[in-house]
């Protein structure tokens, strides 16, 4: 009898805990395998479309200047690319509105390292970047070193 | 936009142009005066920091004329300055003129290897 | 002041002479020809326009450094147009209008050139090829000099 209940006690308790092990591996598992998927879409969602508000946020408020024709913007996380057209009877005045619009965009965005150009095939360039970024295979990475490329072609002055 | 560019670009090159042929017609200089004249006012406007804007501006209109020869001598001299001091006014002059030149220079033979002289 | 001076050691009859020739000297139209080289000026620097934003949108030029490839094909055309002789009579029509813009400075340099061929290369064509250009590349050059070496000092010791 007291042989038998020990028994019984044992394999109860061995079936529950095996029970019970093998239920936190079964939620283990499972909880693993969300966080997998979690991170994986995450890095789907960075993958498809970089967050844009920043750049309409700054084309917005470059169009608002009454001597801005058009205008357009592509940002990364650490970077701004910002071109513009500028109204043809202001064109004169090309130099000093870059100068502002450079400072006016460094002071509304202080946490990104700002490339603006009013030149217009950098502007051909950003608008064709812009186009580019809802392809699947484009990353932060590859829009940053195309950024990085056009910075160097507007600085070119020969 | 790039409508308007070459509607400057016409009135502004044919404006240039005129200047031209009024030294020419009115001021009776030889035609090697006049563009030498061009040139030197291309470089002075540049001196003024008046020759980009109208670049800005009118596009080929300033830089096909002559006067922006000028201009880019003073440009290309004026950069290297920023860089290496007073010693850049001479090294950097044909910096960024380099291309006017040479074209002429290469074309030039080219065309006398190509062509034969008329009359 | 020049003129006149000679004016005055001239005789009389010499005098009479000069005022004669200057009212038969044919009258430059001068209206006339300014309108014709508006005209062709304007339409080489438009080709020149036409053809710095050929550059840009297939090559990556920009509006800054679009100028060299453009200067270099006018003169390019200009050489075409000068070896087939059509240059010179769009020259006879334009004056300035021809003459003032890169291509004008291209023909210059290229007829010269292609004129004095039969006097060998070094003697000829190497010797005589900026007989017409020279002057508007030293006075150009020598003008930049001054105009950047007075700007340079300025900038530097002057603080302006």
């Amino acid at each position: 009898m007291n042989m038998r209940k020990w028994l019984f006690a044992t394999i109860v308790i061995c079936i529950w805990m095996g029970g019970c092990a093998k239920e936190q591996g079964v939620k283990q598992q499972s909880l693993q395998g969300s966080g997998f998927m979690k991170t994986n879409t995450n890095g789907e969602i960075q993958r498809n479309n970089i967050n844009q508000q920043t750049a309409e946020r700054a084309v917005a408020r470059i169009k608002e200047r009454d001597d801005i024709k058009d205008a357009v913007a592509v940002n990364t996380s650490e970077k701004l690319l910002v071109a513009y057209q500028i109204k043809h009877m202001h064109r004169f005045y090309r130099k000093q509105i870059e100068k502002e619009i450079d400072q006016q965009l460094i002071r509304l965005f202080p946490n990104y390292q700002i490339v603006s150009s009013s030149d217009l095939k950098i502007f051909w360039k950003t608008e064709e970047l812009r186009g580019k970024l809802g392809k699947k295979n484009w990353n932060e990475q590859k829009v940053d070193e195309q950024i990085e490329k056009i910075r160097q072609l507007s600085k070119e002055r020969t | 936009m790039m409508i308007a560019m070459f509607f400057w670009a016409f009135v502004v090159g044919g404006l240039i142009c005129v200047i031209g042929q009024i030294l020419l017609d009115v001021f009776k200089l030889t035609p090697a005066h006049t563009l030498t004249l061009l040139v030197v006012a291309g470089a002075i406007l540049d001196g003024f920091g008046l020759y980009e804007p109208l670049i800005d501006f009118a596009g080929a209109g300033a830089t096909i004329p002559i006067t922006s020869f000028g201009n880019s001598l003073v440009h290309g001299a004026l950069q290297e300055a920023e860089k290496h001091g007073i010693v850049g006014v001479l090294t950097g002059m044909f910096e960024v003129t380099s291309a006017g030149i040479s074209a002429a220079i290469v074309f030039g033979f080219i065309g006398a290897l190509l062509f034969r002289p008329k009359g | 002041m020049m003129a006149n001076e000679k004016r005055k050691k001239l005789t009389p009859t010499q005098q009479e002479y000069h005022l004669f020739e200057k009212e038969r000297e044919t009258k430059r139209p001068v209206v006339k020809n300014c309108i014709r080289a508006f005209f062709v000026g304007g339409v080489i620097c438009t080709i020149g326009q036409a053809i710095s934003y050929f550059y840009m949108y297939f090559f990556d030029f920009t509006e800054q450094t679009v100028g060299n490839p453009t200067v270099a094909t006018m003169i390019f055309l200009s050489m075409i147009f000068t070896g087939l002789g059509v240059y010179d009579r769009i020259a006879q029509f334009a004056g300035a209008g021809s003459a003032v813009p890169v291509t004008g400075f291209g023909n210059a340099v290229i007829s010269a050139a292609i004129e004095h061929r039969t006097e060998g290369f070094v003697l000829g064509v190497g010797s005589n090829m900026f007989k017409l250009a020279g002057s508007v590349i030293l006075f150009g050059t020598f003008a930049a000099f001054v105009v950047a070496l007075i700007k340079t000092i300025a900038t530097q010791w002057g603080g302006l």
